[in-house]
This record gives C-alpha cells, sequence and structure tokens, in this order.
C-alpha cells in the first residue's frame, strides 16, 4: 500500500515538473521574442512586448481598451456601439494605421483591470480616461502619448447652501468615489486648509448620485469634466442644472490620454503623432469637410508635410513612423481635427472648448502641438 | 392542522378567519405589537415599491435600450442569427409539454392566464415592428407545438418515435445556435457561412449562451469527477479529489481572471483547424470564459453527485455483482439512476447559482446584461441616474429565467417520483 502512494506521489511531482518545465520553456521563447523587434515569428501571442505595429496590420484590426460608463468620453450606444471623446482616438489611430476608422474592436476595461489588460498584450492601446501620473509610468510600465484632455477635481455643491469655496465647507459632508484618487487629493485638500469633514464613500457613481440628490451630502467631488456632465443632466425635478454649482476651484491635475506598453517605440510613437496631428490639423483649421481643399493645395510646407502631400513639387515628407506618409488625410476624413472631436463628444454635456484648459494655445489654453517635421 | 383543531366541525368563515387572526397574529401583547409593526412596515414598503415602479421611475431607459440589455454590443444587421433558435426551441418545448403532461381544464386556463399577464408588457414595451411579429411567432409556436401534440399526437401510435424525434431535435438545438454564430467551414469556401466576433456577442443572449454551454459541459464533467472520488483506484481517486479541492478554494473571479489574462501564456501555439486556427493561445476569451465556468461549476456538480452516490445502499451493488453484471452496467442501470435522481434538487440549485453566475464575467471586459445595464444608467447622459429601474428590470429577467428553472425541476422531480419514497 505505502510503495503504491509513493508511486503516485512521484508520479505527480513529475508531472509537475514537466508542466512547469514547458511553463519556462514559454518564457524563454518569449523573451527571445521580445529581443526581435522587427516582424517577430510568433504575432499570435500578444502578451510580449514587441511589434504592435506588425500585430495590428496583420490581424486588420486594432484592439482599443476603452470605458462603457463615462459620458462624452467612453459609453455604449443603445445599438450597442462604443461612442465618445476617447473612443474617436481609437477611431483616429484605426483609420491612421489601417486606413479604416471602424476596424477596431472595443475591449471594456474596468479601472482596475486595465493596466494588467495592457501589461498582458490583450489590448494595443489603452483609451480609457487615464490619468498620466509618475507611478503609473515607471512602475506599470506604461507609456503615455501627448494628452488629448486636461482634467481636473472640483466640488459640486447645491446652490441653495451658498458655499463659493472650499474654505466655506468646514464640517460638510462630501460624497466620494472610493479608493480612488479622487478621495485622496478630498483629504489633501482639506487637510491642508485646516477644515474637517466627513466622507461619505461611494464604489460606483450611481448609489453617489442618489445620495447627493437625496441631500445625505453637501459636495460631490470628482473630475470637473464629470460633475459638469452630471449638472448637465441633473433632473428639473430634482431642480435642474441650474441649482447645482461647480466652485471654480480645481485641486488636482488630471491629464488625460493614449497609453502604451514600455518597449515598443515604434507604436508608442504613432499614438502620440496622431493625437499631434489631430491638433495641428485644429491649428492649421483642417477639418473633414474642408480637407481636399488642403490635399489639393495645402497653402504652406508644414500642411504639406502633416497630409504627406507634396508642396509646390517638392518630394512627399517621410516620417520613417512606419505607416502611410498621408495617415493623417484617413484620419481628419474619417474622424476629423482635435476641435471636431471634442465639439462632438464634449459640448454636448454642457462643457465649451472655449475659455477651458482644453482650448488651443492660440487661446490660452494647453492644447498645444509639436513641430510635423 | 394536526390535533384538535382538525377534529373540530370547521366554524363558519367569519369566525374561523377571527379566529385563525386571533391564534396566529394577536395572540398577547407582544404578538400583537410584532403584528402592528410588521404590518406597517410591509404596508410602507409595498407603498414605497409600487410608488416607484409606477410614479418616479422613468422606464424609458429600458425601452430605449431593450437592443442593448439583450444582446449587448451584437453588431446591426446580425440579429437574424439570434432568431431561429428561439423558434425552435419555442416549438419544441409546446411539443414536449404537449406529449409529456394531459393538463386539465382549470390549469390550461391558469397557464393561458399567466401567459397572458406575462406577454402584455413585453408586447407593449419591447416587442414593436419585426421583434414583436417574431416573439408573436415564437409564442404561436409554442401554442401549436402543445395544441398540437395534444389533439393529434398524444394517442398516435407513433408517440414514442414523435418523442425521439423532438429529443433528437432538442440535442441539435444547440449545435445548430452555435454554427449560425461562428459561421461554418470558413468564409470564403463556398459552403461556408460567416460567422459574428465572438466578442461582441453580449447582453442577455450571452448570459444564456454561457449558461447552457456551461451547465451542460460540467454536468458529465462533474459526473465523471464524483466517481472518480468514489473509485476504489488511488489515481483516479487523488486526481479528482486535487482537482475539486482546488477549484472549490477558488474564488470564481479568480479563475475568470486567470483564463482571461494568464491562460494564454499557457498554452501553445500550435494551431488546431476550426477551433484556433492562429494558435491555442489565441483563443477567444468567450470561450475560454466557457471553459472556465465549466470547469468551476464541475467541481460543486461533482460533490452533490457524490452525496447521490453514497446514498445509494451498497447492498444494491453487492446484489448486482452477485448477479454476475458488469462495473459500468452497474452505475449505468443502477447506481446512476438513483443517484441523480435523488439529487436534482440540489444540482438544480447550483446550475440556477452558476446562470447568476454568468453576470460575473463583465470582470473580463464582456457585456453581458447587467453590465450593459450599468453602462446605461451611468455612461449614456440622457439616462444619468436612472440606475434603479436597470437593476429592478435586469433583476426581473433573471429572476423569471432562475424561477423558470425551479419550476422545470420541481416538475421533473414529480415526472420522476422523487420523494414519494
Amino acid at each position: 500500500m505505502r510503495t503504491r502512494w509513493l508511486l503516485i506521489g512521484i508520479g505527480l511531482l513529475a508531472a509537475i515538473l514537466a508542466i512547469a518545465a514547458v511553463a519556462c520553456g514559454d518564457d524563454d521563447d518569449d523573451d527571445d521574442n521580445g529581443d526581435t523587434p522587427a516582424n517577430g515569428e510568433e504575432p499570435a501571442n500578444g502578451a510580449q512586448v514587441g511589434d504592435t505595429l506588425g500585430d495590428v496590420v496583420a490581424r486588420g484590426e486594432l484592439v482599443c481598451g476603452v470605458n462603457d460608463a463615462v459620458p462624452g468620453f467612453g459609453f455604449l450606444e443603445a445599438d450597442g456601439t462604443s461612442s465618445g471623446f476617447d473612443v474617436d482616438f481609437c477611431r483616429a489611430l484605426a483609420a491612421a494605421v489601417l486606413g479604416d476608422a471602424d476596424a477596431v474592436e472595443y475591449v471594456i476595461l474596468t479601472a482596475a483591470a486595465r493596466f494588467e489588460a495592457l501589461s498582458s498584450g490583450q489590448i494595443d492601446v489603452l483609451i480609457r480616461n487615464t490619468t498620466w501620473t509618475l507611478s503609473r509610468d515607471a512602475d506599470l510600465k506604461a507609456t503615455f502619448a501627448t494628452t488629448t484632455f486636461y482634467d481636473g477635481q472640483g466640488m459640486m455643491v447645491r446652490v441653495a447652501d451658498g458655499i463659493s469655496s472650499i474654505d466655506d465647507m468646514a464640517g460638510t459632508t462630501v460624497c466620494v468615489l472610493q479608493g480612488t484618487t479622487t478621495e485622496l487629493n478630498l483629504a489633501d485638500r482639506f487637510a491642508s486648509g485646516g477644515l474637517d469633514y466627513t466622507p461619505l464613500t461611494f464604489e460606483e457613481n450611481g448609489p453617489l448620485e442618489a445620495a447627493f440628490t437625496a441631500e445625505a451630502c453637501d459636495g460631490w467631488t470628482s473630475d470637473k469634466s464629470q460633475l459638469a456632465a452630471r449638472r448637465f443632466a441633473y433632473a428639473e425635478a430634482d431642480g435642474g442644472p441650474e441649482s447645482l454649482v461647480i466652485l471654480d476651484e480645481t485641486f488636482s491635475k488630471e491629464p488625460l490620454g493614449p497609453v502604451t506598453r514600455d518597449g515598443d517605440t515604434q507604436w508608442s510613437d504613432i499614438v502620440n503623432w496622431v493625437v499631434i496631428g489631430m491638433i495641428t490639423a485644429d491649428e492649421k483649421g483642417i477639418t473633414s469637410q474642408n480637407l481636399a481643399d488642403f490635399v489639393a493645395d495645402p497653402g504652406n510646407a508644414e500642411t504639406a508635410r502633416l497630409l504627406g502631400v507634396s508642396f509646390e513639387g517638392g518630394e512627399i515628407f517621410d516620417s520613417n513612423l512606419g505607416i502611410d506618409a498621408d495617415f493623417m488625410q484617413d484620419v481628419i476624413g474619417q474622424v476629423g481635427n482635435y476641435d471636431e472631436v471634442y465639439t462632438k463628444n464634449i459640448e454636448p454635456l454642457g462643457i465649451p472648448r472655449a475659455g477651458t484648459l482644453n482650448a488651443s494655445w492660440l487661446n490660452g489654453g494647453l492644447i498645444y502641438a509639436p513641430p510635423t517635421r | 392542522m394536526r390535533g384538535t383543531t382538525q377534529i373540530k366541525a370547521p366554524a363558519p368563515f367569519p369566525r374561523q378567519a377571527r379566529r385563525w387572526a386571533h391564534d396566529n397574529l394577536f395572540g398577547g401583547v407582544a404578538n400583537t405589537l410584532l403584528t402592528v409593526v410588521t404590518s406597517l412596515f410591509l404596508v410602507f414598503a409595498l407603498y414605497q415599491i409600487l410608488r416607484f415602479v409606477f410614479v418616479t421611475a422613468e422606464w424609458e431607459v429600458i425601452e430605449a435600450n431593450r437592443r442593448l440589455f439583450f444582446l449587448g454590443r451584437f453588431p446591426v444587421g446580425e440579429e437574424w442569427r439570434i432568431w431561429p433558435p428561439i423558434l425552435l426551441v419555442s416549438a419544441l418545448a409546446g411539443l414536449t409539454v404537449g406529449l409529456r403532461t394531459r393538463l386539465d381544464l382549470r390549469s390550461t386556463i391558469m397557464m393561458v392566464l399567466w401567459l397572458a399577464v406575462g406577454l402584455t408588457p413585453v408586447f407593449l414595451f419591447f416587442a414593436h415592428g419585426t421583434v414583436g411579429i417574431l416573439t408573436a411567432a415564437a409564442v404561436g409556436l409554442a401554442a401549436l407545438g402543445y395544441i398540437g401534440a395534444r389533439i393529434w399526437l398524444q394517442d398516435s401510435r407513433y408517440v414514442a418515435l414523435i418523442g425521439q424525434l423532438v429529443l433528437a431535435s432538442w440535442l441539435l438545438t444547440f449545435p445548430l445556435a452555435l454554427v449560425l454564430l461562428v459561421g461554418f467551414g470558413g468564409a470564403d469556401t463556398s459552403l461556408g457561412i460567416d460567422g459574428v466576433d465572438p466578442s461582441r456577442w453580449g447582453g442577455f443572449h450571452l448570459n444564456i449562451l454561457l449558461a447552457v454551454v456551461a451547465i451542460v459541459a460540467s454536468f458529465p464533467l462533474g459526473v465523471l469527477l464524483a466517481l472518480g472520488r468514489t473509485s476504489s483506484f488511488p489515481v483516479f481517486r487523488v486526481a479528482s479529489t486535487i482537482y475539486i479541492e482546488l477549484i472549490r478554494g477558488v474564488p470564481l473571479i479568480t479563475i475568470l481572471l486567470m483564463a482571461w489574462l494568464v491562460l494564454p501564456d499557457f498554452l501553445p501555439s500550435f494551431s488546431v483547424p476550426v477551433l484556433a486556427p492562429s494558435g491555442l493561445d489565441d483563443i477567444e476569451l468567450v470561450y475560454r470564459v466557457m471553459v472556465a465556468l465549466t470547469l468551476f461549476s464541475a467541481a460543486y456538480v461533482a460533490e452533490i453527485v457524490r452525496g447521490g452516490l453514497q446514498a445509494v445502499p451498497r447492498g444494491q451493488i453487492e446484489a448486482a455483482q452477485a448477479l454476475g453484471m458488469s462495473t459500468a452496467r452497474i452505475l449505468a442501470l443502477i447506481v446512476l439512476p438513483q443517484a441523480l435522481r435523488a439529487v436534482i434538487p440540489a444540482l438544480v440549485g447550483q446550475f440556477i447559482s452558476l446562470f447568476k453566475d454568468t453576470s460575473l464575467v463583465f470582470i473580463v471586459g464582456l457585456t453581458e446584461m447587467l453590465r450593459a445595464g450599468r453602462a446605461v444608467a451611468q455612461g449614456q447622459i440622457e439616462f444619468s441616474g436612472r440606475e434603479m429601474e436597470v437593476l429592478l428590470f435586469v433583476g426581473l429577467v433573471f429572476w423569471i429565467v432562475a424561477f423558470s428553472m425551479s419550476r422545470l425541476s420541481q416538475q421533473l422531480e414529480r415526472n420522476l417520483g422523487v420523494g414519494e419514497r
């Protein structure tokens, strides 16, 4: 009897070792794959840093990690399609790389799973209202592209309460999402002002809004874009948008933009320059409507370089990004420039572009494109 | 009901009611107080619920997004793939009930009434246009199947043959549904039909699909594991025990996340035609989730079935052995029929719980019904704050299916005579 058990034990051990050996063998392959940047032999296994561009082209589809529950940025339409500001940047990227803005597979990600999905190769790019921070950039091995939207944390209160700044809020109750940087920023801000307050925390926005509507808290803190959207949609039965006010003070910086994996510089550059190209097109006034005019007659050398056309008989500028020189024609033609994307998605939330951080630098905002040359 | 009260002649109704109320609700000060407080609370809660459902709630959020609830991110224009299996299932359900049961007039009327109550809101709020016609067709086919079976087939000479045909059709339903969804033989060949990208499956359709696959696949696997665990061969016993204890000790969410993020790293990249043309490590997430749910559920099914196996008296097996029956025949003809019959309630409980667990797949980015609802209430600005309506609706749909499963199992128990011994 005892020998039989011994045999079984040895057999199991051998099986485990065999499995471990196979797994290690896989790892070695992976490392090899990572070392050969140009067209790796195994594009199917996306778990490694490598040739994302090659994978996307071979697949004929961009896999984009998005949100499904943020109004204006990433949400589901009634017919099941994804829509929003972030989603339009996925579409722009697909237009640039594949020439077809619709060639996108959207993967819907929770906040907790998004970086895991990116680093494990389940998605090519993460465009899910993600704030650029030091630890994410360094620890999580993520590369952030040019910021597409400058957000910041604010506070929304009821007009009737007569609060005009955070410093009036001593002794109040504030509704906030649990375990977010928002909660930490709130604590920092009230501590620095020497104010005491009671946080009322929630897992998600739905119950939080219900509590705020039921006047369980005096203030609601979140990113200002979200507060503005919720205020804009505040039910008339509860007092309507006019009954709420968002305080002027912004007490955190939330630069949101696309994120790629560290170590694939070519792909990160492409993502970055698609965003920059859309901002440049906005600065030059090139829209999806007048694109054809600019293609026919660029008018200046930089516009010609942006659109990948010849200027006054000169040579066509090649960026060596690894995609077609005229990729911005597809982006602008199928999706639009930065301003068109903003106007389509963010203005319906009641947030005009003028006068905010997201205005062009030409109008006093922060949206600024490095030169295309 | 036992004891003295039953012997007495029944009192006239008002006095009987008063007596019942006195005995059960107002016997003593404490009981009276408890009754009053409880009924006040119940009336208040009922008032609040009714007020919400009929006054406060804004149900447009459901009507406007009904496609999202039931199909998730399924591509527009591909809905036709869903309907043939639904129509087939309706007809088969009608036929099966018609062949198996002899409903009296009273239960028939009750059933028609229930159907009318249940279907009126469906047609009022959901099933407009084509969907309405197809839903009506499904109901019509079910009724036709039932009436046809009652009138012509039940007393026909070929009733056994027809029963077998119906059973075969049931077994073919799922392959048909799957072929319509994933396509067949590759789109580029002349015979092949195109499929829908599995990452786009969603809504309640996905919940049902995952539940059906996991239930159908985990049942035989669970039975095998249970047999393994009770086997006298140590290899089978140890392997089954390790599997069961390992899986039962890990939360379902962990298994789902592993199927999503970790599994591709462990699978080799050699290709399998049809299943995974570009390598095993590239199998669609939905299929990986199906496997994860199946493996998870099988461990629980195994323990339930083991309970049933142990309930079969040892003497029966010894008697069968004495008759010279082989182990396989003993299992198939004596042990399993009794064991499985005894654990139907627990099994159905496990399957209902598995069905509800399918809403957890949102964690790996699949838009099943609950996630679709949450996304609507939070993401669509015009329906901001309509969380309560969404949750009530999703809860109702899940309840209807879970309750139907429960009733079906009770019917099965009655047919098999469980609990009559």
